[in-house]
């Protein structure tokens, strides 16, 4: 259901370990970031290649938090609530984001462009706030920066 | 054995043997471990917490249920610290449960009400609101309330391990999390809109459930545990006969559970045994005698009835005392199938007397050359050769075991069917997917020299290299349990009995036959010949007259039949129901179900186990040997009638060598006593391959091979004479209205 390149390396994934089971977490995420969320269809795939039953492969996507079985839009902005980010003004940001883009947490706009989350500390304290849009980090933010960075945004 | 090691517990030495879980050696000593999620036989979990010891040595409480014994450890059980320890964890699990004991199914039987009245008070830290979720069904037999979950993953492990089932999951996490099938939660699927557990029903998952999140759908609301009068007795829908607790509140069926039970299944049942058994409470049931008037049934009384019965077998009998044929049934108690025997032959003096069923057990009995296996030992054994039946489907608990043997230990499994059955495909180490009724040629490989392989795998349609395998496995096992399924039958049932024979030299052999009904053994004990089938082709010519007791054979086979008994000048059937074959009778007598009367079936193992009384029948119904002797009484025949069923069994005990020296009471005190048989001399193998040879020959050599999957529930989900009469089972797989109103009407 992939792409030859993307089999080779789900092959190459599953061959690291001595049990195969052991290459669930890997080929969940190449299944994610191929299809930008976790398709039925990827479940079904991942328990074949790793001699599990759909369900073993769904009680693992359901219980990460980074595995998400709903489209999660183009752009995933994920704002730090935790200590550091909170004291200097995420909850701000988080407000700006909800108006701006008329949604709100954990939802996704209804273009599918962006979807807002709230994630625990993104490790980026000594930048607070920050976010993180897909995998780019976004630090020492204000809601006019935010709006600056999503204008940008292709 | 392996090694010994001493260890201390609260102060005392025992010694256990090493590996073994901490857990399991303080229970079997009756030293008190609180837990959920430790169960035996499944894999630890060390999920609840309940179960923390203090080792000395180690730094922090250990689970009991992961840790395994060693030399010289010193475990403390019962200190303050651990009471400290349990209580919060108990704190946790009463966190976000509702505490609505008052309207649980389970209250009064709940681990968790027993484990918070142990420790007394619990200190419910937890102010903040719970979070309630709705009970939702997960298929039409099993409701979950996740709220009431103590997240012990029993279930899942059951399903897994013991079923090979996989229907469970736990899905998202946290106070979140909850126990489902897949999908649940993906796009809402399961949580509303209809049924989604895609499993075999068997309901285990409740019954090992410790509170009520994990509920029986037909049980729900209609009694507490404690309100309901409970009877061990054997479940009447196969021959594996697993005993069931059936719980009657009034005189209605309530449930069927197997918590705690001891018997040949412990808590094992399937869906048949545990929601099919409410026909005995179905307001359809017939409870007075009837005699046909032109196109209508009347109402009579018994006296009316069996006057009425009595002359006319009488008065066709005195022509020709073979024109009366007695049938029976697999279904009927060892006693009462006993009773028609003799009816027949002292009663009536016909030669015509058997049951309606297409097995050929007696010819199986007649040859065998080895002990049958009980259940628990098919579990030990080491290979096993299954040669036909889907015992996952049609015998649940055999496939159980068989699974067991392989999960275990590792069993070697050879299979041999013609279909790809759930265990072909899951835990054979052998398969050989062989041409549909061709297990002769197998059979034959078995007994014949190496040069006809090549001849037989073809007439087969296996590769030579499989069935040479297969040959070289089955020659060279020191130990071999063979199953036999109900398709295999005549000269190569005969073979199979008689291959423990040709083996030979100091092996341990042991059979088990996949008899399909639950007293389809016990019956041919009582000498109630498989032989209706032939029987048949005579009525309306040398038989005129028939007592038909506990058979279906109209649905079962069809218009043959139908035709056949039409042709009868009188017939008379004794059943539960008006089905289709006791419309065409011209007195039907309403007789009582297995949960209404005492008695024995005799299941595939041969052992013997008890029936019992657990309700009274509605209306006038009696026990089929009760009806003969009335009958027999009427007619002024002497039967050398018995007034109970123990003083039957008496005589069924005096009479056959193989039951010998069982009682009711051993049989109270075992639980089920397994028969002696008498092994038959093993034949010539020449004579046995000539009649395999014959058998080949019959042999169609263009059938393709069966492609198709087994499909999950092909056998269980089936709708019959007694669960169309289940309301939860008819809900669940029963035909539409229309296709019920054409049954009725035909």
């Amino acid at each position: 259901m992939f792409s030859p390149e993307i089999e080779k390396k789900i092959d190459n994934t599953i061959e690291k370990y001595p049990h195969k089971r052991s290459a669930l977490l890997p080929l969940i995420h190449i299944a994610q970031n191929e299809q930008g969320h976790i398709t039925e269809e990827a479940i079904a795939y991942i328990a074949e290649r790793l001699d599990l039953v759909p369900v073993e492969v769904y009680e693992v996507a359901t219980f990460y938090s980074m595995y998400f079985l709903d489209p999660i839009g183009k752009y995933n902005l994920q704002v730090c609530r935790t200590i550091s980010c909170m004291l200097c003004g995420a909850y701000d940001l988080i407000e700006h984001l909800q108006n701006k883009l008329n949604i709100k947490i954990g939802q996704v706009t209804s273009d599918g462009r962006f979807r807002l989350t709230e994630v625990e500390c993104l490790g980026s304290c000594s930048t607070a706030p920050a976010m993180q849009i897909n995998f780019d980090y976004h630090e020492n933010l204000t809601p006019e920066k935010v709006d600056q960075i999503l204008a940008k945004l292709p | 054995m392996g090694d010994i090691v001493n260890l201390k517990i609260n102060g005392k030495d025992y010694q256990a043997p090493k590996g073994k879980l901490l857990i399991e050696v303080c229970l079997e000593n009756g030293i008190h471990v609180p837990n959920f999620c430790y169960y035996p036989d499944l894999t630890p979990q060390a999920a609840c917490r309940m179960c923390l010891v203090r080792i000395e040595k180690m730094h922090k409480l250990a689970t009991s249920c992961t840790v395994e014994v060693g030399e010289g450890m010193v475990v403390h059980t019962e200190t303050e610290e651990l009471l400290e320890a349990r209580k919060g964890m108990l704190d946790f699990i009463l966190g976000n449960h509702p505490l609505d004991c008052p309207v649980c199914d389970k209250g009064g039987q709940c681990e968790l009400q027993d484990m918070v009245f142990e420790h007394g008070t619990v200190y419910a830290h937890y102010n903040v609101k719970k979070q309630a979720t709705p009970e939702w069904r997960l298929s039409p037999f099993i409701a979950y309330d996740p709220q009431r979950c103590v997240r012990c993953y029993r279930c899942i492990r059951e399903c897994t391990e013991v079923m090979d089932v996989n229907a469970l999951g736990k899905i998202f996490r946290g106070t979140h999390e909850v126990i489902g099938p897949y999908g649940l939660g993906m796009d809402k699927r399961g949580m509303d809109k209809g049924y989604s557990l895609d499993c075999e029903q068997c309901g285990n998952c409740v019954e090992i459930c410790p509170v009520g999140a994990l509920l029986s759908v037909d049980s729900r609301f209609r009694s507490r545990p404690w309100d309901m009068k409970e009877t061990v007795t054997t479940c009447t829908h196969c021959g594996d006969g697993c005993q069931i607790n059936l719980g009657v509140r009034g005189n209605d069926y309530v449930r069927v559970a197997s918590k705690d039970m001891k018997g040949i299944n412990g808590e094992f049942l399937c869906v048949k045994g545990r929601y099919g058994c409410s026909f005995i409470s179905s307001q359809e049931r017939i409870t007075k005698p009837m005699i046909r008037r032109g196109d209508k049934f009347e109402e009579v009384s018994w006296e009316e009835a069996l006057r009425f019965t009595a002359n006319k077998l009488k008065e066709i009998s005195a022509k020709n005392k073979d024109s009366v044929a007695i049938l029976g049934s697999p279904r009927l108690t060892n006693e009462s199938s006993f009773t028609l025997r003799r009816f027949a032959e002292k009663g009536l003096g016909t030669s015509n007397f058997g049951q309606v069923a297409d097995s050929d057990w007696d010819r199986f009995f007649a040859n065998l050359t080895a002990p049958i296996a009980t259940h628990n030992q098919v579990k030990k054994a080491k290979n096993i050769l299954m040669i036909g039946g889907d015992a996952t489907e049609n015998h649940p608990l055999s496939a159980m075991v068989i699974r067991y043997a392989v999960r275990k230990h590792n069993a070697n499994l050879m299979v041999v069917n013609s279909r790809r059955t759930k265990i072909a495909r899951r835990q054979a180490k052998l398969f050989l997917h062989i041409r549909p009724e061709s297990e002769a040629a197998i059979v034959a490989a078995i007994f014949e020299s190496e040069s006809e392989l090549a001849r037989l795998a073809d007439l087969a349609k296996v590769k030579v290299e499989q069935l040479q395998k297969l040959r070289e496995k089955v020659l060279g096992s020191e130990e071999l349990t063979i199953v036999v399924g109900p398709e295999v039958q005549g000269a190569t049932l005969e073979a199979v009995a008689q291959l423990a024979g040709f083996l030979n030299k100091e092996r341990a052999v042991n059979y088990l036959p996949l008899a399909k009904y639950n007293n389809s053994i016990g019956s041919v004990d009582m000498g109630l010949k498989p032989n209706g089938h032939n029987l048949m082709k005579a009525f309306g010519s040398q038989i005129q007259a028939l007592y038909l007791a506990g058979s279906n054979p109209v649905e079962q086979y069809g218009k043959d039949w139908e035709n056949a008994l039409r042709k009868l000048s009188f017939l008379a059937v004794a059943e539960l129901f008006m089905t289709q074959t006791a419309r065409l009778a011209d007195v039907v007598f309403p007789v009582n179900s297995f949960a209404e009367q005492d008695g024995t079936f005799t299941n595939n193992a041969t052992q013997v186990q008890r029936v019992q009384r657990a309700l009274e029948g509605a209306g006038q119904v009696r026990p089929d040997w009760m009806v003969i002797n009335a009958l027999a009484r009427e007619m002024r025949v002497d039967i050398g009638a018995k007034g109970s069923s123990v003083s039957i069994f008496r005589d069924v005990t005096a009479e056959l060598a193989s039951y010998n020296g069982i009682t009711y009471e051993r049989i109270k005190k075992e639980s089920a006593v397994q028969t002696t048989r008498a092994l038959a001399q093993t034949k010539d193998s020449s004579i046995i391959c000539k009649d395999l040879a014959a058998e080949c020959s019959k042999i169609n050599t263009s059938a393709e091979l069966n492609k198709t999957n087994v499909a999950q529930g092909e056998g269980l989900f089936r709708i019959g004479t007694m669960t169309r009469h289940s309301p939860v089972m008819q809900e669940a797989f029963g035909e539409s209205k229309e296709e019920k109103a054409e049954t009725v009407n035909a």
